[in-house]
């Protein structure tokens, strides 16, 4: 029950953002896609939930395909992934359990009593309870982040995808992050694809890291592949020398 | 039931007051009576003139309501008037209705009035008690067809006077000329009721006005001539004078025609001013010939070669009095 | 053939192609709002909070306006109908004026400041802070969720703070004419009434359904359509604003043209 992603093009006007991106989370792990601001990590997540349309090529979410999916069956297959995004995206005019509980609305047969209890499970989770009846304003940004992932996980989603999941964190808010999405994986069994550019966090959650860059992945692999691969582009990214990028096509 | 919360209440609250707003608004603008207390009142007339929906129902000058309805009879004969009037005041008893111009312009009246005031008027004669007769006064258009009308008799009249001359002849045109007094009393009558005063009026009407009238006093004189020679009944001079007083009947004759031709001329005139007052006031409609209504009776005036008289008198008055009978202000 | 004969076309082009896809995605999105009537669920909770700000928190910036055009009205009126015209017409004017013309556009023009900015605003923020995308990806039809309520409200509360403006509008003119002017209750009155007719009630409702209507579904698209944070969100309020503006006063005189 993994997420495929088969060489799928996508543009923005005369933009090529995606120019044959294929990558592959499998059951049950979390995949790191990284790579530098602007490569069209967050496009490439969007495509995945159906938010942007791919000109070719072809995207599953377990069995079900993505851009083949009606309007019904695209509502259900988002209810079984969740979306955690890079500023957690709360809607300001509700509380922390009303945005928690907005995925859970639209799920059949719940009542009020159990969106009641999931809620206050899920910021239980991530360890935000006490703070259900504030606003988004009022919180951290680490403790929308941490909201944004309870309303990601509202619907016990098979799969879960971050967007930046630590960035503009402190770098210990942003490691309570990554133990939380340790923990997703582990207690909850998901898939998750995280896109990132903090290598540092990439290490400490995915089980596997892509890169991605000019629109294509330009290498896969573990986090020790990784360190060690001598692709100049990944040598580049994860020194944080532009030099080596010179004369890279 | 859950309790609103406050912001319900508000749309609620701006939802029901535009709505009141506007409905109550509607109401008033269409001049709703409020108290509710209307009766109708309903009128038959043989015609409507130039009367419609919403003009004003008047009682002694003052409104009472509005004309509601105008339809024409089932039978084709008559014309029903509907109006809506105020139940607090008491109608007389012979009350009749008399549709006439509220003033130059456009919108006319339904009165209702004392039929013994206005007894000449051949008000509609109506079966039902509950329908109350009523009666359209004439404009001006057939006024001076009427004096067109008469001065053709006369013409007439003189050619057969002059052909075949005989005392018989002379003597019945006595007593034509006997009943000029007659008429001219419900002339004035109708003039004094009609009369409306005058704002301002065009040089033409009051020049063809003061002609008309010299004409008929001319005119006048000529029959005054001739009921004289009559009264004398001397034969001998009796058939001399009586050429010499019909030639100058005749030629008088010509020129109340002729007069009255410039009349009619001043009123199309005016009629074209009137069509310009009325596409700057929209519903100001140019009364066509409203002011013979101001004038006479044309019923009378066909009846009466003999209304000469009368129509002496009045455009005596008319041209010293002008503002008395014609209002041409433009609004 | 030089290129400078080419570029007018070039570029006349380009607009109608620009503007006809935009209108083409504004009708897309009004599309799929009006596709979403069937999920009550989805907008039913959400149409009275949008009823109460974009037509209660309307209400006295549309008062004040049409008070003081009324107020205006009648002096100018009085103004202009020196000599021949009697006083009573300033009441026709008023009237006529504030119910079929200056009720709805001003009322239009105001709620499109007001109202239409403040859609775009909010919709354009929701967009950029991918809250928009976040309801999707919850399950959530965007369009029936954030466009159908507020287009709703807008087309139905348009008609009613527009009626409470015209009507204080008049009150103003009749005030002025009062206290200002020669003029008697009566008078003011029978002009009021001497051009009215039932039909402008109609027209102004008619109006009034479609600057509301206009307002709301112009400033959701803004909002939807926002790109590249504030500065976008700024854009997309100032866009909802003129855009609505001229739709108005287009609409304005469509109405006109056709029912008049």
């Amino acid at each position: 029950m993994g997420i495929y992603v088969e060489d799928v093009h996508l543009s923005f006007g005369t933009k090529v953002v995606l120019d044959g991106v294929t990558v592959v989370a499998n059951n049950r792990e979390t995949l790191a896609v990284i790579g530098p601001s602007g490569a069209g990590k967050s496009v490439l997540l969007k495509s995945v939930v159906g938010l942007l349309h791919p000109s070719r090529g072809v995207i599953r979410v377990g069995d079900q395909v993505v851009g083949g999916l009606t309007k019904d069956g695209l509502v259900r297959m988002r209810q079984d992934v969740g979306y955690v995004f890079q500023f957690a995206a709360l809607f300001d005019s509700m509380t922390i359990a009303d945005n928690v509980a907005m995925g859970l609305r639209r799920l059949e047969g719940i009542t009020q009593a159990g969106i009641d209890e999931r809620v206050r499970e899920c910021l239980e989770l991530v360890e935000l309870d006490g703070l259900d009846a504030r606003y988004p304003s009022e919180l951290s940004g680490g403790q929308r982040k941490r909201a944004g992932l309870a309303r990601a996980i509202a619907t016990k989603p098979t799969y879960l995808l971050y967007d930046e999941p630590t960035s503009g964190l402190d770098p210990v808010t942003g490691t309570v992050i990554d133990r939380l999405i340790v923990r997703m994986r582990d207690e909850l069994a998901v898939t998750g694809i995280m896109v990132t550019h903090d290598l540092h966090s990439a290490y400490r959650s995915a089980d596997r890291i892509a890169m991605l860059y000019g629109g294509r992945i330009r290498f896969v692999g573990t986090s020790d592949e990784f360190r060690s691969a001598t692709d100049p582009v990944v040598r580049s990214f994860v020194e944080g020398r532009p030099e080596l990028l010179e004369g890279v096509t | 039931m859950r309790t609103p919360n406050r912001r319900e209440v508000m749309v609620g609250l701006v939802v029901v007051a535009a709505l009141t707003v506007t409905v109550l608004g509607a109401l008033f603008l269409k001049d709703f009576d409020w108290s509710g207390d209307l009766v109708v009142v309903e009128a038959l007339v043989e015609e409507a003139g130039q009367l419609r929906l919403g003009n004003a129902v008047k009682v002694r000058g003052v409104e009472i309501g509005r004309v509601e309805q105008i339809v024409v009879e089932p039978s084709g004969e008559a014309i029903r008037v509907r109006m809506r009037v105020t139940s607090s005041v008491t109608l007389p008893s012979d009350a009749v209705v008399l549709l006439a111009p509220e003033s130059m312009f456009g919108d006319w009246q339904a009165q209702i009035v004392s039929r013994s005031a206005f007894p000449r008027y051949a008000f509609f004669d109506v079966a039902n008690e509950d329908v109350l007769p009523g009666y359209a006064l004439p404009d001006l258009s057939r006024l001076t067809a009427a004096a067109d009308e008469i001065a053709e008799n006369l013409t007439v009249l003189t050619d057969r006077v002059e052909l075949a001359f005989t005392e018989e002849t002379a003597l019945n045109m006595k007593a034509a000329i006997d009943n000029i007094g007659e008429v001219s009393q419900g002339l004035s009558a109708l003039v004094t009721q009609q009369a409306e005063s005058f704002d301002r009026l065009t040089g033409e009407i009051q020049t063809s006005a003061a002609e008309f009238g010299l004409a008929a006093r001319a005119a006048r004189g000529s029959f005054d001539e001739v009921n004289r020679i009559f009264g004398q009944g001397s034969a001998d001079t009796l058939v001399v004078d009586a050429r010499t007083a019909i030639r100058n009947l005749r030629d008088a004759t010509g020129r109340l025609g002729e007069t009255a031709d410039r009349l009619d001329n001043a009123i199309r005139m005016a009629d074209t001013a009137f069509v310009r007052f009325d596409r700057l006031g929209r519903r100001l409609e140019a009364g066509e010939g409203t002011m013979g209504r101001l004038f006479a009776d044309s019923a009378l005036a066909f009846r009466a070669e003999s209304a000469l008289a009368e129509l002496n008198a009045l455009l005596q008055d008319f041209r010293e009095n002008p503002r008395r009978y014609v209002r041409l202000s433009i609004f | 053939m030089p290129i400078w004969v080419l570029r007018p076309f070039g570029w006349l082009g380009r607009t109608v192609i620009e503007t006809s896809a935009y209108v083409g995605r504004w009708g897309t999105l009004v599309w799929q709002a009006v596709r979403a009537l069937p999920q009550r669920g989805l907008w039913r909770p959400h149409v009275v909070p949008q009823m109460a700000r974009i037509g209660v928190e309307s209400v006295p910036i549309a008062l004040f306006i049409a008070l003081f055009t009324g107020i205006v009205l009648a002096l100018q009126a009085s103004y202009t109908f020196t000599g021949a015209v009697p006083a009573y017409f300033v009441g026709a004017l008023v009237g006529k004026t504030m119910i079929i013309e200056l009720g709805p556009v001003l009322t239009g023009l105001a709620l499109s400041g007001r109202v239409g900015a403040n859609i775009a605003a909010e919709l354009g923020t929701m967009r950029v802070t991918e809250q928009i995308d976040a309801l999707e990806t919850l399950g959530y039809d965007p369009a029936g969720y954030l466009v159908l309520p507020r287009l709703l409200a807008g087309t139905l509360m348009f008609p009613a703070v527009m009626f409470l403006a015209t009507a204080l509008g008049i009150v103003g003119g009749w005030v002025t004419s009062l206290a200002l002017l020669d003029l008697t209750t009566h008078e003011f009155v029978r002009g009021l009434r001497l051009f009215y007719e039932p039909f402008d009630i109609q027209f102004a409702l008619i109006k009034a359904f479609s600057f509301g209507a206009a307002i709301a579904s112009i400033g959701c698209f803004a909002g939807f359509t926002t790109g590249g944070g504030a500065e976008g969100v700024g854009k997309a309020a100032t866009r909802a604003v003129v855009v609505s503006s001229m739709v108005i006063l287009v609409l304005d005189a469509f109405w006109a043209a056709t029912l008049l």
